[in-house]
């Protein structure tokens, strides 16, 4: 989980944000980055083993 | 188009009607337990997080700042990414430790009054913005649809409301322990209406306007300046702030905090909420350009904060912008709710409380209730007048919503500390948040009043720093978590923890804490509630009993001092629940003292180990190796057939085995830890008696559960050595008992020695009918003849025939009844014990024995030393070697040899007889000595003469051996003691 902590950390907090907001990209493209880290984030939890 | 203000009205309670009604089911149970406790419900009621300035607000701040509005859902993605390291362990402080607030949980890790006045005070200050926001987003979207409404009374109205729902619902039970299962389905309710407005009405909007999907690409396409906007500024600007205040915030803010884990379901719904409630936060998001973009191309004047109502409303659709205004009301109604819910009772516990206002007269829980009916009133009505107060020019939505968030990212360095900084000091916690507060204070709270402008100085340092002075909260943030840290930090390493503060420590880094030293001074369950009483009131002091009771599962006649202490513990954390971690200490400490020299039972110590093993998870290397070999110690003393009892140092009962808890009836975790002499009768006198008796060994009679038991106790010291080396001396460490339960054995014995008399008595009338037969026919034959003799002579000799056998059968009888009165000799007293020479007496018996076989060519010699003497009876010690001799000249072939050897061994005579005969084969020896069994011909011998010999000398004190071989010859040893017990006593 951390590790994907660290991945979100990068794609959001730092210069290669720039990536996924060009000018020549879809305007829906920062939300399909977020859907990524999210569905990261629940493979993650998943393999935690806490699962509800 | 407008609305009517009647219409809204009635839209609204409408709508909160049904949020009643959903809140009303579930605390009434009609909803199943698979919904409210449902990890979704749980994940929705945390989109609370989404207020008004989400629902409105982002559409305003993305017109300004494009694509940065993502990052406050960014950042609370970001923080559900470390659920791990910093929601579950606080979900499992909060639930271990009952701490209901923020306030809480840091007044338990930095221990004191000061720190939950401290956190409560800042929290405050920093939600009435927040709050305020809210009745701003509310009156100001009424006007939108009804612009010439009042907005006093819109926010009046709506205060009310909140008001009411928050009292019904959130203050309803007596405690704020117990999770508001109607409250937290509301909340989750809420979100989805807000989620479902958000989505329905940008969905439609993008098909009027632009006609589909593709004809908003298009429109896309002939302005890329509109796609430009949402991208360039958020390329631009620094996201790292927002995304830090925000990922703080997702559970550091009341409302946040509250839902996360005061009102977390039973089971485990953090896995879900890990990705369940961000992609809530997506798809409200993914409304919000579509609404900008829609509002863009119709041309709509004003702010874009409310383009989600101006856009249905511009269109001309009344249900749609209904639908909207009530999605608003929906996103601000759960904000204050919860805000206020999570606020009042840390008012309460950090603010009124220590006032003395828990120790006023009448029922606890109903004062305490009712406080904080009135602190949740209080706190919305505060948020109305801040917002009445603010200036309306000063800050959009989400502006004010970002003040809020920088006071809560204050406590991030002092959580971080919590979880991670057993160093961490309650000084310096309290210096970082003096220092971040006073900072934020400064820098964004006048602007809230349309305040002067930052210094010069200030300004220059944020040029410097590249920070915009557009975005005061940018640089607010860098500054007060700079001061913050610093302060925090270096207080800390100047300062050391308190104990206190050291225990509480090791707990939030869930090392493995101490075992609590000392005990409780009550003696009895019952002691601690009188105890109580004085302090929390006969109800409430009778009800936390009650309740510490039932969890823990101890019964009310406990008196283990181990189990009292973990009461008095147990109720420290339910108070913590109600009190606040401060005052529940202190009452605790106050009603039920400890004192701390007593030492820990090690039983208790023996339990504390044993849970703290099993709650580890994955214990590796040489502990897991421990761990098994003493488990498999554990078992073989559970499985001992035998009972077994370990006391400790202070007789306190350490294990109490399976076989024992069958014996006694006693359950071994009921014995456990209580002190040897409280166990119940008759268990507490017999093992006390003889766990401090002179004797290890003994054998009992002991009547358990209406039947005698013969038991036999075993005991044995458990020593330490102090030192190695022959100057180490032994420390007593404990006792081990061991009870034998005989009852059935001697049952069996008895059962033996029944049958063997029984068929000793049928040898006995066996041999009394032959050697009485054999006479007895001869007399009767006799007799017969005797009417047909004449012959005075013949009949004389007939008549002295009979009376020779009369005396045969005489004799046979007195020796039966000489064998049977043991001590008694043919009916007369038993003769004292007088010092007898053995040397004489020897030599006489053998004479005696020479005598009465003067037809046997068999030597008879005694050697015995002159000065050996015995106590006795002369004249049947005489009889014995008598006998004995008797027998052996009788085994003895012609010109063979019998002797008789004396002597003294320690504090006992031997004497040896023996022969040199054709000895005595096994089958025969095993019955020598019963009566009446004779191997010689009838007429011989009567079969009495050994077994008269072995009572004889039973009744001397001494034993009677047989070393026989076939063919080989006998000895018949006779041992008798030097000294008898009339000597002792003379």
């Amino acid at each position: 989980m951390l590790f994907v902590f660290a991945v979100a950390g990068l794609l959001f907090g730092s210069p290669v944000r720039l990536l996924w907001l060009r000018e020549d990209g879809p305007w829906y493209q920062p939300f399909a980055v977020w859907l990524g880290v999210i569905a990261l984030g629940a493979w993650a939890a998943r393999r935690s083993g806490h699962d509800a | 188009m407008t609305l009517e203000l009647g219409t809204l009205v009635f839209a609204s309670l409408g709508y909160l009607l049904v949020l009643f009604l959903i809140a009303y089911a579930a605390e009434r149970g009609l909803i199943p337990a698979r919904i409210t406790q449902h990890p979704l419900a749980y994940a929705l009621a945390l989109g609370v997080y989404a207020t008004s300035w989400s629902y409105f607000g982002s559409v305003g701040y993305a017109a300004r700042h494009g694509f940065r509005y993502l990052a406050i859902y960014l950042g609370a993605t970001l923080s559900c990414l470390l659920i791990p390291v910093l929601w579950r362990p606080l979900l499992q402080l909060t639930r271990e430790l009952q701490l209901t607030s923020l306030a809480d949980l840091f007044a338990f890790r930095y221990p004191g009054q000061a720190t939950g006045t401290g956190v409560t005070l800042v929290l405050l200050a920093g939600t009435l913005p927040y709050l305020a926001l809210q009745m701003r987003a509310v009156v100001e979207s009424a006007r939108v649809l009804v612009p010439d409404a009042s907005a006093s009374l819109l926010g009046l109205g709506f205060c009310a409301i909140t008001i009411v729902f928050s009292v019904l619902f959130g203050a309803r039970h007596l405690t704020p322990r117990e999770r508001h299962e109607g409250l937290a389905l509301a909340i989750a309710f809420e979100s989805l209406v807000k989620l479902v407005a958000l989505m329905v009405i940008a969905g439609w909007a993008v098909f009027s306007v632009f006609g589909g999907a593709g004809g908003l690409q298009a429109w896309l396409e002939a302005h890329p300046e509109a796609l430009r906007a949402m991208q360039e500024p958020a390329r631009e600007a620094s996201w790292a702030p927002l995304l830090f205040i925000s990922c703080a915030a997702a559970f550091l803010i009341p409302r946040q905090y509250h839902v996360a884990f005061t009102e977390s379901p039973e089971r485990d719904a953090l896995s879900t909420a890990t990705w369940a409630f961000p992609l809530l936060l997506l798809l409200m998001n993914v409304a919000v350009p579509l609404l900008l973009w829609t509002g863009t191309s119709l041309g709509l004047p004003g702010q874009a904060d409310f383009y989600v109502l101006a856009v249905p409303a511009a269109l001309g659709s009344p249900f749609l912008a209904l639908l909207a205004f009530l999605g608003g009301i929906s996103a601000a109604s759960a904000m204050v709710i919860v805000t206020t819910l999570s606020l009042a009772p840390m008012c309460l516990t950090h603010l009124v409380l220590p006032l003395g206002y828990a120790r006023a007269p009448g029922n606890l829980y109903r004062r305490l209730l009712w406080a904080r009916r009135i602190l949740t009133a209080a706190i919305v009505l505060a948020g109305y007048v801040f917002y009445l107060v603010l200036d309306a020019r000063a800050s959009g939505l989400v502006g004010l919503g970002l003040v809020s968030f920088v006071n809560v990212a204050q406590f991030a360095p002092g959580l971080l500390g919590l979880l991670f900084w057993p160093r961490a000091t309650r000084a310096g916690f309290l210096a970082g948040l003096a220092a971040g507060t006073a900072a934020w204070g400064a820098l964004l709270l006048p602007p809230l009043w349309g305040g002067t402008e930052p210094g010069r100085a200030v300004a220059a340092l944020a040029a410097a720093l590249d920070f915009s002075t557009a975005e005061p909260w940018g640089f607010a943030t860098f500054v007060t978590l700079s001061l913050n840290t610093l302060a925090f930090v270096g207080v800390s390493l100047a300062t050391r923890n308190s104990p206190e503060e050291a225990d509480a420590a090791r707990l939030c880094a869930r090392e493995i804490p101490s075992l609590a030293a000392g005990s409780v001074t009550a003696g009895s369950v019952d002691e601690i509630r009188r105890q109580l009483a004085p302090v929390l009131g006969e109800d409430a002091a009778a009800a936390e009993w009650e309740r510490a009771l039932s969890e823990l599962g101890l019964s009310p006649e406990e008196r283990r001092p181990a189990e009292l202490r973990r009461l008095r513990d147990q109720l420290e954390r339910n108070l913590s629940g109600l009190l606040g971690p401060v005052l529940a200490r202190l009452a605790v400490s106050e009603a039920l003292h400890v004192d701390p020299r007593a030492r820990t039972a090690l039983a208790e110590q023996l339990r504390f180990v044993e849970e703290r093993l099993r709650d580890a998870p994955g214990i590796k290397g040489p502990v897991r190796e421990l761990e098994a070999v003493r488990r498999y110690l554990q078992r073989i003393l559970e499985e001992l057939p035998l009972g077994a009892c370990a006391l400790g140092p202070d007789q306190d009962v350490v294990i109490w085995n399976e076989a024992l808890e069958r014996l006694s009836g006693l359950d071994s975790a009921r014995v456990r830890g209580l002190p040897l002499a409280r166990l119940p009768a008759p268990w507490n006198e017999l093992l006390c008696d003889f766990a401090t008796g002179p004797d290890s060994n003994v054998e009992v009679q002991v009547r358990l559960e209406g039947r005698e038991r013969t038991l036999r106790l075993h005991r044995s010291l458990a020593v330490h050595v102090s030192a190695p080396g022959p100057e180490g001396s032994e420390v007593p460490e404990g006792v081990v008992l061991l009870v034998e339960d005989l009852t059935e054995r001697k049952a069996l014995d008895a059962r033996l020695a029944h049958q063997d008399r029984l068929a000793s008595v049928g040898r006995v009338a066996a041999g009394v009918a032959h050697e009485i037969g054999n006479p007895l026919t001869a007399i009767t034959s006799v007799a017969q003849n005797l009417r047909y003799e004449e012959d005075p002579a013949e009949i004389h000799e007939r008549v002295q025939l009979i009376l020779q056998q009369a005396k045969r059968i005489n004799a046979i009888v007195r020796a039966l009844v000489t064998f049977s009165h043991a001590g008694v000799m043919g009916g007369e007293e038993e003769a004292p014990f007088l010092q007898v020479r053995l040397a004489p007496l020897l030599s006489e018996a053998a004479q005696l024995a020479r005598l009465g076989r003067k037809e046997a060519d068999v030597a008879c010699v005694s050697h015995c030393p002159e000065a050996l003497e015995v106590m006795g009876n002369a004249q049947r010690l005489e009889q014995v070697f008598v006998n004995l001799l008797t027998n052996a000249i009788d085994a003895s072939p012609p010109g063979g040899r019998v002797e008789c050897f004396a002597e003294q061994h320690d504090e006992r005579l031997l004497v040896r007889v023996v022969d040199q005969g054709h000895g005595i084969p096994p089958e025969v020896a095993q019955r020598i000595f019963e009566p009446f069994f004779s191997t010689k011909q009838p007429g011989e011998g009567t079969g009495l003469g050994l077994a008269l010999v072995s009572n004889i000398v039973r009744e001397h004190g001494g034993t009677l051996e047989l070393d026989s071989q076939p063919g080989a010859g006998t000895t018949f040893t006779v041992t008798l003691p030097a000294r008898h017990r009339t000597e002792g006593a003379a």
